[in-house]
């Protein structure tokens, strides 16, 4: 009887780890709410630029999910921060690209599957280099139609 | 009158006499005249193709983005003076300087992106005083920092810009 309860709590606590745990091949993804962040080929480095006083860049985990289930993530998740617009696109990219800048990723799962990017630099030019630099690691991914 | 104009006339080289007679001459010339005013034309549509995307997306970025949180992530809607100073910018660029991708971030300011191919990137933003934040990379290197715009474009900035565009 201990050591079911035990299995089961380790077995709950791995599966917790598995979900959050970032490996360099993580596909991350932002969703983009606004034309002015893309083009009709490629993601511009706005799509990443974020307030000057705020520190934290907002992104998904999106591993294993089919892409109607992520586009179910911006619409439940993205669209109530402004329900008057639709998500135009998202940027997927993997968490090496990020790591690669020497930022970090931690995920704080609320909601599920949510994650910052952190450890900016506080200089305006240095966040537009690494905007520069997680747009062009960027996929952008469209829906069809505009997703409302 | 004999006139030896055909269609393969090059208005640029230097005219021999091929003893055409005087009403022929006077023929070229006025060909010429006709032909370097519909050059300068051509040039007259070119600025003003310029500056009708300049304001098409300046437009776009006033309808989208003039309240706060346009992007669901808390952005600041655009700075008025910020557009202002980029149309003083853009417009005091020489005429032979690709055009920008124009957009804005998440501070209201309008960014400027000039992007010449992978890994060939100068992207900046103008504030409301003429501080200009860039970032520019063209292969490993990169170089980025603030210059100020006062009616000159910064020649670190031009210099980036053919860079990119190299």
């Amino acid at each position: 009887m201990k050591m079911n309860r035990l299995q089961r709590f380790y077995t709950t606590l791995k599966r917790f780890i598995s979900k959050s745990c970032i490996g360099p091949q993580t596909l991350l993804t932002r969703f983009i709410l606004s034309k002015q962040a893309y083009k009709k080929d490629r993601v511009l480095p706005g799509a990443f630029t974020i307030k000057e006083s705020e520190t934290e860049i907002s992104v998904f985990r999106i591993d294993g999910l089919s892409d109607n289930v992520i586009w179910e993530i911006g619409k439940n998740y993205i669209i109530p921060r402004r329900p008057d617009r639709h998500i135009h696109a998202r940027a997927d990219l993997e968490a090496l690209a990020i790591m690669e800048l020497g930022l970090k990723i931690r995920p704080d799962n609320n909601p599920a599957r949510h994650t910052l990017i952190t450890n900016l630099p506080k200089e305006k030019y240095e966040r537009q280099e690494i905007a520069i630099k997680l747009s062009e690691a960027s996929r952008l991914i469209l829906p069809s139609p505009p997703l409302k | 009158m004999k006139c030896n104009l055909d269609d393969n006339i090059n208005p640029f080289a230097v005219q021999k006499d091929y003893g055409v007679s005087e009403d022929a001459s006077s023929l070229i010339r006025r060909f010429m005249d006709i032909f370097i005013d519909s050059i300068d034309s051509r040039r007259t549509i070119t600025v003003s193709d310029r500056f009708d995307k300049f304001e098409e997306a300046f437009n776009s970025i006033i309808e989208e983005c003039s309240d706060n949180n346009w992007n669901g992530y808390n952005a600041r809607p655009v700075d008025t003076k910020s557009i202002t100073q980029a149309r003083r910018f853009l417009n005091n660029l020489p005429l032979s300087t690709p055009l920008p991708d124009i957009s804005i971030d998440a501070d209201g300011e309008i960014t400027l992106e000039w992007h010449g191919g992978p890994h060939r990137v100068l992207y900046l933003s103008i504030g409301a005083n003429g501080q200009i934040n860039y970032a520019c990379i063209v292969g490993a290197t990169t170089s980025k920092g603030i210059e100020f715009f006062e009616n000159e474009p910064p020649a670190t900035i031009l210099h980036n810009i053919k860079k990119v565009h190299q």
